[in-house]
């Protein structure tokens, strides 16, 4: 594979880069096939395929282990595969966007209704005249929508005739006014909020929802989470983390050179750290911040379940595109100071998810400091419990959706009351 | 290219935004329309940074055109009053190059259409 008997820094150039990302995934096809026979696979992704796949419905659950690891798998290959084709240079943004798309697959992302999202975005670079490779991203992130497809599909009764092409049609719809939307929508929290799909999505879901609440049918948040596999996963993240860092290890000269310069940025968008310190440091920083996303899950007595998966891969790649220990922590901590002191249970799958996620507001805390980033982890658990009821789950990045509504009410304020301007 | 004339004016208003907060009193700036691409070209003789500033300048102009990062948080350059994106700049250039001699700096940047 990749041997670094130097003290150097290695420049791994995109196959490579592309080579250690199919690691993941295939030893994720590699486990289904370990931990579960065939049969139960085969019928398991059927069982992912069909049902609705609003918040929170976890693919565990109703698809076993092996049919959601194979689900997870081929979806993040074929995305590989485009970025292959589509020739892009691999960056932290890129991915950002395939550990989102790992995670989400384990609750609402499947092989089935993502697709009409992206043909959505192809149809769109038609009309503009532009090339795919420029939507790619929005297309990867704007897949939170996709179980609005599967809801349409199969979730309202519908006869198939009627239900298929609906749901593909909203699917394409979804994926054609995405990209002009998401760029928009960047401003209205000023790049404080990491994951801006979320927040669009969250709007655009919004609409969806009570338009189709209009015409009388019925969109609400569902609750089915598995606890069976918990040590299990605990322990295939733990050990995949670990390798991540050894892997960065190794590239990175075969030491952690370079890695407190991740302190320095705020994570603000756009900040990329493998264009800006180097992709074997910025592996490093994605392992340790998965072994602090399974430490936070673990100290305060959470169960991994599959948006667990989602919540703690998320973090995981997003790693590369702005987020590191010092301004992610301070969010976790205000999560847990308002789990404890607010009404929710604190080891409850949401409120855990909500440190996780939650993370999209590392930017605050990197750059107005620790305690305006516990402050904004406090305000925002409140948000995102409450928030679910406006999209009824059709929107995957629940927390992005609270992080841009609470990133645009924070920082304002905060600026308001800072003395002077801040020089970079 | 969609918004060509607006990204223009969002990496221009990124690179006086940057030069102000680094104590600039005056810019000196030249913008070309070429058939096919835009030049931009900023002297300041006042400019004030340390060495690793200047390394982190360098650094964000050089990171390469990546029209999908461009295509998606273009807006985003020039909106903060005090922060900069300038590793945004930088990626929706194709050529930069940055000259700092005893507190003249010249930011030279080349952007195809």
């Amino acid at each position: 594979m990749i041997q670094n008997n130097t003290n150097q820094p290695l420049h791994l150039g995109r196959t490579k880069t592309l080579f250690i990302l199919l690691l993941f995934p295939i030893s994720l096809l590699i486990t289904a096939f370990i931990v579960d026979d065939w049969h139960n696979i085969v019928r398991g992704l059927w069982n992912i395929i069909i049902r609705p796949d609003l918040l929170l419905i976890d693919y565990l659950v109703i698809g076993g282990i092996g049919a959601t690891f194979l689900n997870a798998s081929l979806i993040v290959l074929m995305n590989i595969f485009i970025l292959y084709k589509l020739q892009l240079k691999i960056n932290g943004t890129l991915i950002a966007a395939l550990f989102t798309i790992a995670g989400f697959s384990f609750f609402g992302k499947n092989v089935l209704n993502i697709w009409p999202i992206y043909i959505g975005g192809f149809l769109y670079v038609r009309y503009q005249k532009m090339t795919f490779r420029e939507v790619i991203l929005i297309m990867m992130f704007g897949t939170s929508l996709s179980p609005i497809v599967s809801q349409i599909m199969f979730g309202f009764g519908l006869p198939y005739i009627f239900g298929l092409p609906l749901g593909i049609g909203a699917g394409i719809l979804i994926g054609f006014i995405l990209p002009p939307l998401s760029s928009h929508m960047l401003r209205f929290h000023d790049g404080y909020n990491i994951y801006n799909i979320g927040f669009t999505a969250g709007v655009l879901g919004s609409i969806l929802t009570a338009v189709l609440r209009g015409f009388g049918f019925i969109i609400e948040t569902q609750y089915i989470l598995s606890s069976e596999y918990d040590l299990f996963l605990k322990l295939y993240l733990c050990v995949f983390f670990i390798l991540l860092i050894l892997v960065g290890y190794n590239i990175n000269g075969n030491s952690f050179r370079g890695y407190g310069r991740f302190f320095s940025y705020s994570g603000r968008l756009v900040t990329d750290y493998v264009q800006l310190l180097g992709i074997g440091v910025t592996f490093i920083n994605m392992g340790i911040m998965g072994l602090i996303a399974i430490g936070f899950v673990i100290c305060i007595g959470g169960v991994v379940n599959g948006p667990i998966v989602g919540g703690i891969l998320t973090i995981v790649g997003f790693s590369a595109f702005g987020k590191h220990p010092k301004n992610a922590i301070p969010i976790m901590l205000g999560v847990v100071l308002g789990g404890l002191l607010k009404t929710w249970e604190l080891s409850a799958t949401e409120v855990i998810l909500a440190g996780l996620f939650g993370t999209t507001l590392a930017p605050v805390a990197g750059t107005y400091g620790i305690a305006a980033g516990i402050a904004t982890g406090f305000l925002h658990l409140s948000l995102v419990m409450n928030i679910g009821v406006l999209h009824g789950g059709i929107n995957l990045y629940n927390n992005g959706f609270s992080g841009g509504i609470i990133a645009a009410f924070v920082v304002p304020l905060i600026e308001a009351f800072k003395r002077g301007d801040e020089t970079l | 290219m969609k918004h060509e004339i607006k990204k223009i004016s969002k990496i221009l208003d990124e690179l006086v935004t940057y030069c102000f907060l680094k104590h600039s009193s005056k810019l000196d700036i030249q913008v070309e329309r070429g058939e096919d691409f835009f030049s931009i070209t900023l002297r300041t003789d006042d400019f004030e940074c340390t060495k690793d500033q200047l390394q982190k300048l360098q650094e964000y102009m050089q990171v390469q055109r990546q029209r999908e990062i461009e295509s998606y948080y273009w807006q985003l350059a020039g909106e903060s009053e005090n922060a900069c994106e300038l590793s945004l700049v930088g990626m929706m250039v194709d050529e930069a190059k940055v000259e700092f001699e005893e507190g003249r700096l010249t930011i030279y940047l080349k952007r195809n259409q």
